[in-house]
């Protein structure tokens, strides 16, 4: 995976330069919005993190540059500026997602993973959450190793939940993706299935924010490798 | 507080004053003068005439015959002075005596009394009798040796001296009075800018300091409106400046923590020995609370200076509660405690900025949980009441200290000293978005034990 990092600050290029890089990616780095432009239309990426406070061009410029350009290559904006204005225009300029600074590695590689993915529109890679193993390819779920057999709205209420493990998903958000907008939702089906779910797994799998929506904590809050 | 207008007014008013009263008085002083010298000049011109008649050996003279042919001459006047005539209102009241030296009355006119007027001595006298006052002027005749006596009734003088007085008083208070009206007028109207002033400068706000120009302009108010319109520019620049300053600051603080961050994880991630491992998180977490710190510090520092973007929306409260509590759940979780939305499903909108009302809502959420020991629990409830949206975060932590219930919305201003994870700067900025929004905010001890913190939104108003 070739990626190109745009930062001007070189304490945090390197800093990050070298955790791509143990990450897997092949990092070219730039320092200013133009060289960065230059690389990117000169050669090929698959993946671009961008800086938006970049000397000679700015990072949104390279952007709106690249769009214009008919480049569609996964751009991740990487941001010191405030949430609260530069969010919107990033997105709108043609980002893919964007990330505060600072930020955790290991949130930074599943954002990548996930842009990367989609992109290559290739199937999911088997989840794994403890003794659970979720293969989205062959639609399996095993327990300690031994197959267990879901009906298909459990199926994808624990893959959604899986997909997003340590996040709160709203009763709203997983109701729509489990239903679609068509289907008539009955008033306590989620939490049949939830129930369901904790019986047949963990009781304590599947964790309730009572008024909010429901998560499966994320196991450990190591570094993804 | 001393008013411009009313000093000016006054100072007009005592000036004017002491000068219609000063030239008043030496007018009225100097007329009654002339008039005096002018009756006293005619007295003994009259005297003169008079003599004239009767200067001859006393006994050539038929004083009868004189007597009486006076008399009627005299009381033809005197008969005329109650008849208002123009003619005759100064008329002189004029009385005659004839005395021998050795002191005998031989003739008096009909007005004249039978005592002696004065001294049979020559010159102008003034003599007040049983009623009237008396301008005297004696004479000896050299033919007979007679004196002879010619008054004058102090009336006419008097009334004379009044009436020019009295006019002098009516023009001068007419002329006070016109004089205090116009000024009042004029100064009304050349005070008008100053209100002009006061309008265009309460008009301005941080947002809004344009240059104040005044309708009508004066030369007097031109400095002042200058230095302004200088004091406008400098705040203006300054807040831009300060609006500057953090940006710059936030990515300044921002790319260093970063770099610290990502340091740390790379070193976890070489191969790192288990206590190695331990110290690197403890840096880690140490990061991340000067993030927070730095992020609560920027936050606050913007809502001050006014650099927070704040065009309010109808927003879904219930919606913002869900989202907050969602991306604070691995908080709870990690501390075991159990966090939960009261609502009863209804969408409650109010009018506000999305993203402030989340902070504000994320700041008192994690000031409870941060407050509430491991297993405890948090619940924030969402309702209408009387029309007004209101919002309760309710933990079973140990409350605050009564004494802090009043300032624990200062900054920096903490509950508990052993408190390691807050900023100090929740409730602050709490307390401020809260009041961009006009919601009031609450705090209180329940009486089972822990905090509560009501958000009350105010009634919206039907459109």
């Amino acid at each position: 995976m070739r990626l190109l990092l745009a930062e001007d600050d070189i304490m945090l290029g390197e800093a990050l330069q070298e955790a791509l890089m143990k990450q897997g990616f092949v990092v070219d780095w730039m320092k200013d919005g133009h060289s960065a432009l230059h690389a990117l239309q000169s050669e090929h990426f698959d993946l671009a993190i961008l800086d938006l406070g970049l000397p000679r061009r700015d990072g949104m410029e390279v952007l709106s540059e690249l769009r214009r350009l008919g480049n569609e290559l996964p751009v991740l904006i990487l941001t010191a500026r405030d949430a609260l204005d530069s969010r919107v225009a990033g997105l709108d300029a043609g980002a893919d997602d964007y990330l505060l600074k600072p930020f955790d590695m290991a949130e930074l590689s599943a954002r990548l993973r996930a842009l990367l993915r989609r992109r290559a529109g290739r199937a999911q890679p088997r989840l794994v959450h403890g003794d659970i193993e979720l293969d989205p390819a062959s639609q399996q779920v095993t327990l300690k190793g031994e197959p267990v057999t879901l009906p298909r709205r459990e199926y994808m209420l624990l893959k959604e939940l899986l997909d997003h493990a340590g996040e709160v998903l709203t009763r709203d958000r997983l109701e729509t993706s489990l239903y679609g907008w068509m289907d008539e939702v009955e008033s306590n089906s989620l939490e049949v299935h939830v129930h369901h779910l904790r019986k047949k797994f963990h009781p304590d799998l599947i964790r309730t924010l009572r008024g909010v929506g429901y998560m499966i904590p994320k196991p450990s809050l190591g570094i993804e490798s | 507080m001393r008013s411009i207008r009313r000093q000016l007014l006054l100072a007009l008013f005592a000036t004017l004053l002491l000068t219609f009263s000063a030239s008043g008085l030496v007018s009225y002083f100097t007329t009654a003068h002339e008039i005096r010298e002018l009756f006293d000049a005619q007295l003994i011109e009259n005297a003169r005439v008079i003599k004239g008649v009767m200067n001859h050996p006393a006994q050539e003279v038929d004083w009868e015959h004189m007597r009486d042919s006076l008399g009627e001459s005299l009381n033809e006047v005197i008969s005329q002075e109650d008849l208002l005539s123009e003619g005759h209102n100064y008329e002189k009241k004029v009385a005659i005596q004839v005395w021998t030296p050795d002191g005998n009355l031989i003739l008096r006119s009909p007005s004249a009394p039978a005592y002696s007027l004065g001294p049979l001595r020559h010159g102008l006298y003034e003599r007040k009798s049983d009623h009237y006052h008396w301008y005297i002027y004696t004479s000896q005749m050299q033919a007979n040796g007679f004196w002879l006596i010619v008054a004058e009734r102090s009336d006419v003088r008097t009334e004379l001296t009044m009436n020019i007085a009295a006019s002098l008083i009516v023009g001068s208070l007419l002329g006070l009075g016109l004089a205090l009206w116009l000024s009042r007028r004029t100064l009304n109207h050349e005070l008008k800018p100053l209100d002009e002033l006061r309008h265009a400068i309460t008009h301005r706000n941080p947002d809004h300091l344009k240059a104040i120009e005044l309708p009508s302009p004066r030369v007097e108010l031109a400095p002042v409106v200058s230095e302004l319109n200088h004091l406008l520019d400098r705040v203006t620049t300054s807040i831009e400046r300060e609006r500057r300053f953090l940006a710059d600051a936030a990515h300044e603080l921002r790319t260093p923590l970063a770099v610290l961050k990502l340091q740390a994880e790379n070193a976890i991630n070489a191969n790192a020995s288990a206590e190695q491992r331990l110290h690197l998180e403890r840096l880690i977490s140490g990061v991340d609370r000067s993030t927070r710190v730095v992020e609560q510090l920027l936050l606050l520092a913007r809502l001050d200076a006014n650099a927070v973007p704040f065009t309010p929306q109808m927003v879904a409260l219930d919606e913002i509660a869900r989202d907050t509590l969602a991306q604070l759940a691995p908080l709870a979780h990690a501390r075991r405690q159990e966090l939960g939305l009261s609502h009863d499903g209804i969408s409650l909108i109010t009018p506000g900025e999305p993203s402030l009302l989340g902070a504000l809502l994320r700041n008192l959420v994690e000031n409870a949980l941060r407050h509430t020991s491991e297993g405890g629990e948090v619940d924030v409830s969402l309702y209408e009441e009387k029309g007004n949206v209101i919002l309760q975060v309710r933990d079973n932590g140990p409350g605050i200290d009564p004494n802090h219930l009043g300032d624990i919305t200062e900054r920096f201003v903490r509950s508990h000293s052993q408190d390691t994870q807050g900023t100090g700067l929740g409730l602050a900025i709490a307390a401020h978005i809260a009041n961009l929004h006009h919601a009031m905010l609450h705090l209180a001890n329940h009486p089972d034990g822990g905090l509560i913190v009501t958000l009350t939104f105010p009634a919206r108003k039907t459109a």
